[in-house]
């Protein structure tokens, strides 16, 4: 076949197909193109400003590395005034994390950034080694996934800092569109589209003056709590494809290990759809974005318009760890081991329960567990915080927090299985 | 298979793939020059020739990660074509070279890279 020539600069020969246009490009109008582009997702949705310091949920992986690196090249492209930090979880599983962790090293040093490694240990009191020799293998995954899915925030405060990027991309996000979708949760899809979410504080403040004065000054609390994050998705829009790609030609180091195990059955398909739609037409994950989007502005605010960061998606194969944590596949594969799929099955289902939580606003009262939503008048419920730490719940205390007294009670086995409002 | 004789493809795993492959992430394979027919091996008999000779997978043929039951490559692995005589020495789309229907040269490099696990 001859070679086409790229279709910007028209003179090298191009070596990429994008998927959304199936334009025809270079090397280096690829890498400028993909750059471009995120530069825009970050510019159009005043993602980041000024002096701001961001800390990139870093797992060694292809999504994180590929953020980090595009993200020291436009923070200095366009001087955005970024502090840019990697924000590594360590589960605290013997040997599980070495060569994920030791890529983040060889990462911080390449992009010449600070890098913080919390562990389980630090965050919780308790390594997932530790969890397992007290509850058994049997049930350690959900300790893993709870605790998982507060890490980066918690792990934010410690660094003090507010606002933490992550590397789901187009591909994640039609995934999870089309996996709502298919659910019929119309207000999860609303939350789960939106490229900034939020905790519950940082919700109640950005409500008001987008968390500044009068002047505009970014009012910076003394102490940065792990209610009290952003989180940004600046990959949003850029097809799995492209990241691959991008990190081939610029030769990043990445780290990525097989999944010994499928992810969870409903999921899995989702993916696969997305895969095989992107097969037949490329165009197809970015449009059922944008239709996920044109749908949540459907949504009426009461019942999802806040975009407020909440427990959900976590449990085998959601986003792999794109939320800073690595290839769960393998790591749940790890942990289980012996358990089968019926527990996948259950802790899958069980990330679900935190659904009903809704709107911005912090209740200066803890809501009672089971007491009714006061907020009919309101514009949007009020929602639940757990009354021990503070994070986003739908009941008066979190799961992990029931986990951890559960634990430190030297109670084998909380059973947070319970499953509450599970109604399939 | 009547053999009339072999060439060196190059290939590279990336993104997990390796595990299937002797944990390489590159190494040279000989492959008939012909396929089935007697027609010049293509890219498509390349993947048909690993997933039958090559790869090391025993589990169900629909849980395959590299092909999938009907033999195609995988939803969400990049296949990159390094074409001998191209000088840049640079890896293409496969899309770029005519995908399955590439004809394969002595030392063309073949590139396969998940895209499915990890963030
Ligand atoms: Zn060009
Ligand atoms: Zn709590």
């Amino acid at each position: 076949m001859p070679a086409s020539p790229c279709a910007l600069c028209k003179t090298s020969r191009a070596l990429i197909v994008r998927p959304k246009n199936h334009q025809k490009l270079c090397k280096p109008c690829f890498l400028h193109v993909f750059e471009t582009e995120i530069h825009h997702t970050i510019t159009t949705n005043a993602l980041f400003h000024r002096g701001e310091r961001i800390a990139i949920g870093a797992s060694g992986g292809k999504d994180s590395t590929v953020l980090a690196s595009v993200l020291k090249t436009l923070n200095e492209r366009y001087d955005y005034g970024l502090e840019l930090i990697l924000l590594s979880i360590d589960e605290g599983i013997t040997g599980y994390r070495d060569d994920s962790l030791e890529t983040v090293k060889r990462n911080a040093v390449q992009y010449g950034m600070e890098l913080k490694i919390v562990g389980y240990g630090e965050l919780y009191g308790w390594t997932m080694d530790q969890v397992v020799s007290q509850v058994g293998k049997k049930g350690n995954c959900t300790y893993c996934g709870v605790f998982r899915r507060q890490a980066l925030d918690r792990g934010a405060a410690m660094l003090g800092v507010r606002h933490v990027v992550t590397g789901h991309n187009a591909d994640d996000m039609a995934e999870t569109v089309l996996m709502n979708l298919l659910r019929g949760d119309l207000p999860r899809l609303a939350r789960t589209t939106s490229i900034v979410t939020k905790t519950p504080n940082a919700a109640a403040k950005m409500d008001t003056k987008d968390g500044r004065t009068d002047d505009g000054i970014e009012i910076i609390p003394d102490v940065i709590s792990h209610t009290d994050i952003i989180r940004s998705k600046p990959l949003k829009y850029a097809y799995e494809k492209e990241i691959v790609l991008y990190a081939h030609h610029k030769s990043l180091d990445y780290f990525s290990t097989e999944c010994i195990y499928s992810p969870e059955a409903f999921r899995g398909s989702a993916r696969a759809l997305i895969k095989n739609l992107e097969r037949i037409r490329p165009s197809a994950i970015l449009d059922v974005v944008r239709s996920g989007e044109d749908m949540a502005k459907l949504v009426p605010a009461e019942f999802g318009g806040a975009q407020t960061e909440e427990e959900g998606e976590g449990g085998c194969g959601a986003a792999q760890g794109r939320t800073g944590g690595g290839s769960m596949g393998s790591l749940e594969a790890k942990l289980r081991e012996d358990e089968g799929a019926k527990m996948r099955e259950v802790e899958a289902l069980e990330t679900e329960i935190t659904l009903p939580i809704r709107t911005k606003g912090k209740p200066k009262s803890k809501p009672k567990k089971g007491a009714p939503t006061q907020a009919k008048k309101y514009q949007k419920q009020v929602m639940g915080q757990c009354e021990r730490c503070g994070y986003l719940s739908s009941q008066s205390v979190c799961k992990a927090c029931t986990l951890l007294e559960g634990l430190n009670k030297a109670r084998p086995k909380a059973d947070i299985g319970i499953v509450v409002g599970l109604d399939t | 298979m009547s053999d009339t004789g072999t060439i060196p493809i190059r290939l590279s795993f990336g993104g997990g793939l390796e595990a299937y492959f002797s944990n390489k992430r590159t190494q040279t394979v000989q492959v008939p020059s012909k396929d089935e027919s007697g027609a010049p091996s293509n890219a498509a008999f390349l993947i048909r020739y690993l997933h039958e000779n090559i790869m090391q997978y025993h589990g169900e043929a629909k849980n395959n990660p590299f092909v999938t039951p009907e033999g195609d490559v995988r939803p969400g692995i990049l296949v990159l074509i390094g074409d001998p005589d191209e000088i840049d020495g640079e890896l293409a789309d496969w899309e770029l070279e005519g995908e399955g229907a590439y004809v394969l040269k002595p030392n063309t490099l073949v590139s396969f890279i998940s895209s499915l696990h990890g963030g």
